[in-house]
């Protein structure tokens, strides 16, 4: 099995989680060779849980002050705030039969390679069940699924350089429901990997690739131009709408 | 009657359930950070939850979500159907 690994690209936050679905359907109809794919992002934005309510999670004057996008994932999970240069997010589009069919077994499987790639940047990282990447003094990123018939989207976000404080301004992790002592502790919870590495951003994502490529059959892929049409389409009827990402 | 009941599965996600009653649960919303395939399976199992009188016991509800063709990933139905309780109760 050949993987395309895609590393261009930069789109709005609606149109990166309309190419996810785009991207596993492909692949689910044998369209798509297996893929890995790496996010650049136009803006800051929020990232919302499938199954999340939208009140819940966003500071909602706040988020509307900074005119951020928050949009409803096709992947269940939790709300992520993301800066372009400050996290890095990449997307495995897989055939089922690749993937482990135990969820728990698949999270690992799958986070696998990558959390190799960052130990050997210097990251003490690990797999945390469900779909945590660990560093002891905090997450420092999250892995999220959806399973076609024939096919497993598996993509993760990972703090790179994030804004803890903005992140906290933006989500509302630390209001109402909990106390003080808890948004300290959600802070602290949140790593990221400038705090122990001197890698730049591109540094880190080129050992991703590279580690990748040495474990699997890889080769340097783009996305077809009839891809991103159809993510602009269904990124404007959906994932922009005030029904789909304020649906619950 | 409307209410909610928040429940943090131990090892697992969070779970917040919003009930409207009478006699009987008319309407029920689930949301949280959890996962469920096929995602489209939530509006069944939501639906699952709606009908019962009040005084459903745990181990109804819990067929009752046990009967939705759905994995549900960091939470179960005993969760799912406790939670539902609280809010009612």
């Amino acid at each position: 099995m050949t993987y395309r690994i895609i590393d261009d690209g930069t789109y709005s936050e609606p149109v990166q989680q309309a190419l996810e679905g785009v991207l596993a359907e492909r692949l689910d109809e044998g369209e798509l060779e297996p893929t890995l794919r790496f996010w650049y992002r136009e803006s800051p934005a929020v990232a919302l849980g499938r199954f999340q309510a939208y009140e819940d999670e966003v500071a909602v004057d706040y988020v509307d002050q900074r005119d951020l996008d928050v949009v409803r994932r096709l992947t269940g999970g939790g709300a992520m705030y993301v800066e372009p240069g400050a996290v890095i997010t990449y997307s495995l589009y897989l055939p089922r039969e690749a993937v482990p069919d135990d969820i728990e077994t698949s999270y690992a499987a799958l986070d696998q390679w990558a959390i190799d790639a960052l130990r050997s940047s210097g990251l003490e990282v690990s797999h945390e069940p469900l779909n945590d990447i660990a560093h002891p003094d905090g997450k420092i990123g999250g892995s999220a699924q959806l399973r076609k018939d024939d096919a497993v989207l598996h993509h993760t976000t990972m703090s790179y350089a994030l804004d803890t404080s903005e992140m906290l301004r933006v989500l509302r992790i630390g209001e109402e429901k909990v106390s003080d002592k808890a948004i300290e502790s959600a802070e602290k919870r949140v790593a990221v990997m400038r705090d122990y590495v001197d890698a730049s951003r591109e540094e880190i994502i080129t050992v991703l690739k590279d580690t990748f490529a040495e474990r699997f059959d890889a080769e340097p892929g783009s996305l077809p131009n009839a891809v991103i049409d159809e993510a602009r389409i269904r990124a404007s009827e959906t994932f922009t709408t005030e029904e789909w990402n304020r649906k619950l | 009657m409307h209410d909610s009941a928040t429940l943090k599965v131990p090892n697992g996600k969070l779970l917040e359930v919003e009930v409207t009653y009478d006699d009987r649960v008319t309407d029920v919303h689930v949301t949280g950070d959890f996962f469920l395939e096929p995602p489209e399976s939530h509006a069944a199992l939501e639906a699952a939850l709606e009908g019962h009188p009040t005084d459903v016991s745990r181990a109804t509800l819990s067929e009752a979500i046990q009967g939705v063709d759905a994995t549900l990933i960091g939470f179960d139905a005993e969760h799912l159907a406790a939670a539902t309780l609280e809010a009612i109760q």
